[in-house]
């Protein structure tokens, strides 16, 4: 086993791409939970009940002062307290669901707020309800502003999916470290981690400045 | 409604012993916060000037610096920097390779932040101290950087937030500061929730002035920007 160990590739095939493979994993199913949360929170913050738009404001700025550490602490150690056991794989998609939603919504504001308040009212005129005027007109303009800056979220939240492997995600981060409790080779086992997460969050930037520029 | 009764109990019964011990953890992570500034703030400076140095091949080391570094995990860096490093010969307590390592990955984006401010300072500027007879240097250190500053200032505070939060993975290698005071005292009192939420209060209580101290900064420069002349 400690030959085998000595060979950088069976690091790759045993440990390290499995590991990229959950990053990936919770990394995405996150994202697509906090761009459909965080749209949730910004409609609730538009709308006319007052108390809804106070509750999404409260949490949002908890949500994005907490380090998600703690977060995800809380989710999964915390809850299962209440009997509710999370797997960790939910718990992390919960956590860092809730973050990006939390980011989300600024952006959501900031590009709903960008389409001429004429178009709503236009709409509104020819008889669509707020809802539908908000679904048909509004949103699908917004949606130009919007695209980049989730993108580049999207290159945060590679980032902050290295704290799930305290709660025991086998992640990229996870890995590496089981790797180095084996090998002693700490600084080629997260060199080459450090590599790979590059080459996660390389493209995705690259993307949004593309996205950026033909704005 | 019997959990929050319960969570109650956890509070009152263990609040008078976590106080002392969280109010030790918040004085190490303020202490780990400042030296990490401090590194991101002098080297994130010196990226910021590097990168449009005229020697290429330094600009082109910042440069890569700068976007290996935002490209990676702060926590994988950490554990480089503390489980990679020893094989080198450098051998750093879990405190020290917190500052060094939150320290080095938050001066990539401070030197964003920098880079945006000193471009906030129209050229006539610079090109009129250098007319006088300033040298490149003086002309940054008293004339751009001054007018810099209040661009700088307010995503620089957002930055020592995001440094505030980053310490909490120091947990993990050990440093004694405010979520690894907290494991510790659940496998003393077997309360998870309690502690943890103890932990994110007193996280609260550290970030969120930070944070409404940057928004107001940042609308004040809006506000300065949009009676400033020219």
């Amino acid at each position: 086993v400690t030959s085998l160990l000595d060979n950088p590739v069976a690091w790759l095939v045993g440990y390290l791409l499995p590991g990229a493979l959950n990053t990936v994993k919770v990394t995405v199913l996150a994202f697509l939970c906090g761009i459909a949360l965080g749209l949730l929170f910004e409609l609730a913050r538009r709308s006319r009940v007052r108390p809804l738009g106070g509750a999404v404001a409260i949490v949002v700025e908890v949500l994005r002062a907490m380090p998600p550490v703690t977060l995800l602490f809380i989710a999964y150690f915390g809850v299962a307290e209440l009997g509710l056991k999370l797997s960790p794989l939910a718990a992390g998609v919960l956590c860092l669901g809730l973050i990006e939603a939390a980011y989300a919504t600024e952006i959501y504001r900031a590009g709903i707020n960008a389409v001429h308040h004429g178009q709503r009212e236009a709409a509104l005129t020819i008889g669509m309800t707020s809802l539908e005027a908000m679904r048909h007109v509004v949103l699908p303009q917004a949606l130009r502003h919007v695209i980049p800056p989730l993108t580049n979220q999207c290159v945060g939240l590679v980032k902050t999916s290295a704290a799930v492997s305290l709660i025991a995600l086998p992640d990229l981060t996870f890995e590496a470290q089981v790797v180095t409790g084996l090998t002693y080779q700490g600084l080629k086992v997260f060199g080459l981690a450090m590599l790979m997460y590059l080459a996660l969050s390389l493209p995705v930037s690259w993307l949004a400045r593309r996205l950026e520029r033909s704005r | 409604m019997a959990f929050l009764r319960r969570l109650s109990e956890d509070l009152a019964t263990n609040l008078p012993t976590w106080l002392p011990i969280f109010a030790a953890a918040t004085v190490t992570v303020l202490r780990m916060v400042a030296l990490a500034m401090v590194i991101a703030l002098s080297v994130g400076l010196l990226l910021a000037l590097g990168r449009s140095s005229a020697r290429r091949s330094v600009a082109w080391l910042c440069v890569v610096y700068l976007e290996g570094m935002r490209g990676i995990p702060a926590f994988a860096f950490l554990y480089f920097v503390y489980l990679g490093l020893p094989s080198i010969g450098i051998f750093l307590s879990a405190f020290q390779a917190a500052v060094v390592a939150l320290g080095l990955n938050a001066a990539a984006y401070m030197a964003e932040i920098y880079r945006a401010g000193i471009d906030s300072v129209h050229v006539g500027q610079r090109d009129a101290a250098l007319a006088i007879g300033m040298t490149s240097g003086q002309a940054m250190r008293h004339v751009v950087m001054p007018q810099a500053l209040r661009v700088i200032f307010p995503p620089a505070t957002n930055m020592l937030v995001e440094v505030i939060k980053g310490t909490a993975l120091a947990s993990a290698i050990g440093a004694p500061e405010i979520m690894n005071r907290a494991i510790e005292q659940t496998s003393i009192t077997f309360t998870p929730m309690a502690v943890y939420v103890t932990a994110g209060a007193t996280y609260l209580a550290l970030i969120l002035p930070c944070a409404r101290l940057g928004r107001w900064l940042e609308r004040r420069a809006v506000r300065e920007r949009a009676v400033a002349p020219g």
